[in-house]
C-alpha cells in the first residue's frame, strides 16, 4: 500500500495535536502525559508523536505526523522529513520570541521546505498581534524562504483544511511542468 | 522629498543603499565593488550614510528591523538559489547584474506609481519575490493565487487556469502585486541546485487531486 506523509511541527502548545485531530479520520492514539514543565500552561503534553490518517479514494493513505515540539527531540525531524510531501509550521504568537521559534523549524526542515511544500500558520494573532504577518513575510524574505504565512486557529477544522489546501497548491506550483 | 538624485553629468538616476546586519568588512568590500562598477551599472548607486535608502543589503538569516525599503539584497554563504541573493565572496559580475535588475525594478515602481498599471504581457511569466503584505491578501482567493505563485514562474493564463479563479480577479491581483514590487518578471535562470539526494517525496500523478477530493475540496482546491 502506497503511503504519503505530511508533517505538522511547532513549539509545544502551538496546536499540532489539535490540528491533526481536526482532520484525521481515525481516533488518534493518545500519547499525552501530564505536563511537568512550568514554562507551558497546559495540563497535558505530547510525549511521542501525534498521528492522524486519511484514506484516499484509491486506498492509499495520507499520514499526518506531528513532530515532537521540544528541541531536544529535533533529531527526529530529519528522520520524519524523509519522504514527506511537506510541512505545516505552527507558530504560537503569544510566545516571547516567535520569530526565533520559527527559525528553529526553518533550519530543522530546510531541505524539506526547499524540495517540498511549506505553510506557516500563525496562531493567537487576535490576542497577540505582534509580530504581524507583514513582519513574518519580511523575515521569510531575509531567510530566502518563499511560502504562505497565514493567520490560523487550528481549533477550526475548516482552517486546518485550508492549511492543507495551501500546502497542496504550493506543491503543485513547484512540480508543475515536471514530467509525470 | 525625492528619494533619488539626478547625476547631472550623465543624467542618470542614482539610488542609495544601506546595510543591516552586515559585518563591516563585507560592507567595505561591497562599497568598493559598487564604486568600481559605477561605469557599468544602469543607475548610480551610493551609500545612504544614514539617509533614506531604496535598497537594504542584509546578511542571510538576519532579522530585518521594522523600516520598509523597496528592495532587499541578501548576502549569504550558500550557493545562490534565487534572485536578489549574492553568495559570498561577492563577484563583480553578479553584483552588477543584481544592481541593474533592482535598479530597473525601482524605476518601474516609481513610474508605475504615477501611471495606471500596464497589463502583463501575454505569455509573460512571473512569480513572487516574497510573500505579499496582508493588505494585498484581502480574500481567500488572493491567498490561493499567491500560493500558486510561490513555485515556478507562471503566466496570467496559467494562474487563472490552475486556480479556477475568475480571470478579472487574477489579473487585478497580479497587477496589484506587480505595483507593490513583489513580482519577479521572467525570472533569470538560477544556478542548478547542489546535487543532493532528495529528502522530500515527489507527488505521484493524480495524488494532489486525490488528497483534495478526500478533504472535500473541489477543482484546484475550491470547495
Amino acid at each position: 500500500m502506497i503511503e504519503h506523509k505530511i508533517l505538522f511541527t511547532g513549539t509545544t502548545g502551538a496546536g499540532k495535536t489539535t490540528a491533526i485531530h481536526c482532520v484525521s479520520e481515525v481516533v488518534p492514539i493518545n500519547t499525552d502525559v501530564r505536563n511537568t514543565d512550568p514554562e507551558f500552561a497546559k495540563a497535558m503534553t505530547t510525549a511521542g508523536l501525534d498521528y492522524g490518517e486519511l484514506t484516499l479514494d484509491n486506498g492509499e493513505k495520507l499520514r499526518l505526523y506531528g513532530t515532537p515540539g521540544q528541541h531536544r527531540f529535533n533529531f527526529m525531524w530529519s528522520i520524519l522529513s524523509r519522504g514527506a510531501l511537506g510541512v505545516v509550521i505552527l507558530v504560537d504568537n503569544s510566545r516571547p520570541q516567535p520569530l526565533d521559534d520559527l527559525d528553529a523549524y526553518l533550519d530543522g526542515f530546510r531541505q524539506l521546505i526547499e524540495e517540498g511544500a511549506c505553510v506557516i500558520a500563525v496562531g493567537r494573532l487576535d490576542t497577540h498581534p505582534h509580530p504581524s504577518l507583514e513582519r513574518y513575510a519580511r523575515h521569510l524574505e531575509t531567510r530566502q524562504v518563499l511560502c504562505p504565512v497565514v493567520d490560523t486557529d487550528v481549533r477550526e477544522a475548516a482552517q486546518v483544511i485550508q492549511l492543507l489546501e495551501l500546502l497542496l497548491l504550493q506543491l503543485e506550483s513547484k512540480t508543475m511542468g515536471r514530467a509525470s | 522629498m525625492t528619494d533619488t538624485t539626478a547625476n547631472h553629468s550623465t543624467a542618470r538616476v542614482t539610488f542609495h543603499f544601506a546595510f543591516e546586519g552586515v559585518p563591516e568588512r563585507e560592507q567595505i568590500l561591497f562599497k568598493s565593488f559598487v564604486r568600481l562598477l559605477q561605469h557599468r551599472t544602469h543607475q548610480g548607486w551610493l551609500p545612504a550614510n544614514g539617509g533614506p535608502s531604496q535598497l537594504m543589503v542584509v546578511m542571510q538569516d538576519h532579522a530585518l528591523a521594522q523600516h520598509p525599503t523597496p528592495g532587499i539584497l541578501v548576502l549569504g554563504k550558500q550557493a545562490a538559489r534565487r534572485a536578489h541573493y549574492l553568495c559570498l565572496p561577492i563577484h563583480a559580475t553578479e553584483l552588477e547584474t543584481e544592481l541593474n535588475v533592482m535598479g530597473g525594478a525601482l524605476i518601474a515602481r516609481r513610474e508605475g506609481a504615477s501611471s495606471s498599471p500596464q497589463a502583463l504581457l501575454p505569455g509573460e511569466r512571473v512569480r513572487l519575490l516574497r510573500w505579499p503584505s496582508p493588505t494585498l491578501l484581502s480574500s481567500r482567493d488572493h491567498i490561493r493565487l499567491a500560493t500558486l505563485m510561490t513555485g515556478r514562474p507562471l503566466t496570467l493564463q496559467e494562474v487563472q487556469r490552475r486556480s479556477g479563479v475568475d480571470g478579472a480577479i487574477c489579473s487585478d491581483f497580479m497587477h496589484a502585486l506587480d505595483h507593490a514590487g513583489v513580482l519577479e518578471h521572467e525570472a533569470p535562470t538560477m544556478p542548478a541546485p547542489l546535487d543532493m539526494p532528495r529528502r522530500a517525496a515527489t507527488p505521484t500523478p493524480g495524488l494532489i487531486d486525490r488528497i483534495r477530493n478526500r478533504l472535500g475540496l473541489g477543482l484546484a482546491g475550491r470547495a
